[in-house]
């Protein structure tokens, strides 16, 4: 069972990833880039939001911040953040799981890159 | 070079500085309706026009503006000037794509936050127009100069003009927010 909790975004998601160690905007955007190899460029305005958001929420929380350069603030996740990101990963996961029980098995037992080439196709 | 525009819609006027920048003028300053443009190599930035989250506050104090200036400036960006609530940024085209909201929600936010300004606004000016409509059906008959009522007539007119500009404004981005939630 997957819990109540609300969908995440993808942003907060990444964000929420990025910041297990104490991460800045510039870092959690190129780490999302790094995992997402490259499909999910954040913007800034969109980060910023988020980041709020997340902070008003209790999930990150501010690590450090840097006297000569506001540019540098940092955030990590807290406690009640894990928990929500491992509440995600759960429903993420009954997600898939669904997919593959009722999808074509075929298209289950092609690695990552087969199916990615099978959904071009469709696309 | 000097260009004076006067634009609603921040899309539209994203567009035409971009497009600018392309034949080689890039934007540095905005008065009043006047864009200062300065020569550059075409195409050389990216420009996009901000209206920042006040994160449920009517303005961003400025310690808070600077901070979310400098945040959008780490990430690669250049500021370039604001006027009112907005905000714009350029960045290199070399140095990546420059987009300032890139998923449906942050983008329904951006469009939320312009269309409530544009509500305010309207409003405050529907208020004064009504006054003053009401003020000049009283003028009394021996006070009529047909010079000045012209004048003060014509300058109601180009309040509701105005205020019919922010109507139409209203209802688009009001498509565009319902066009940005089917996507999700």
């Amino acid at each position: 069972m997957a819990g109540k909790q609300a969908a995440m975004t993808e942003a907060v998601y990444y964000i929420l990833l990025s910041l297990r160690t104490p991460n800045h905007g510039y870092g959690i955007i190129q780490n999302t880039l790094e995992l997402t190899e490259g499909r999910l460029e954040l913007g800034a305005g969109t980060l910023y939001g988020a980041l709020n958001t997340l902070l008003d929420k209790g999930w990150i929380q501010l690590y450090s911040e840097d006297k000569h350069s506001r540019k540098k603030k940092q955030y990590q996740i807290t406690e009640l953040g894990e928990k929500a990101l491992q509440q995600e990963i759960l429903r993420l996961e009954e997600l898939v799981e669904n997919g593959r029980k009722i999808m074509s098995q075929s298209f289950v037992k092609l690695d990552k890159e087969e199916r990615y080439e099978e959904v071009q196709v469709v696309l | 070079m000097r260009k004076f525009r006067l634009y609603y819609d921040k899309d539209k006027e994203e567009e035409w500085l971009n497009e600018m920048c392309s034949k080689g003028w890039s934007m540095t300053k905005f008065f009043l309706g006047v864009y200062t443009f300065e020569p550059c190599s075409p195409g050389k930035y990216t420009y996009q026009v901000d209206l920042p989250d006040t994160h449920g506050k009517i303005r961003m104090g400025d310690g808070e503006k600077r901070e979310y200036i400098d945040f959008v400036e780490s990430t690669g960006a250049e500021y370039v000037c604001s006027w009112g609530f907005y905000v714009i940024f350029r960045k290199e085209a070399e140095k990546g794509t420059f987009k300032l909201y890139t998923d449906a929600e942050s983008k329904i936010g951006l469009y939320r936050r312009i269309r409530l300004l544009f509500l305010v606004v309207g409003l405050m000016e529907f208020g004064l127009a009504i006054g003053q409509t009401a003020n000049y059906l009283h003028i009394e008959e021996e006070l009529w100069d047909p010079g000045i009522n012209i004048f003060l007539w014509s300058c109601l007119g180009v309040i509701y003009l105005i205020i019919l500009v922010l109507l139409v404004m209203v209802i688009r981005i009001t498509r565009k927010i319902h066009r940005l939630k089917y996507q999700k």
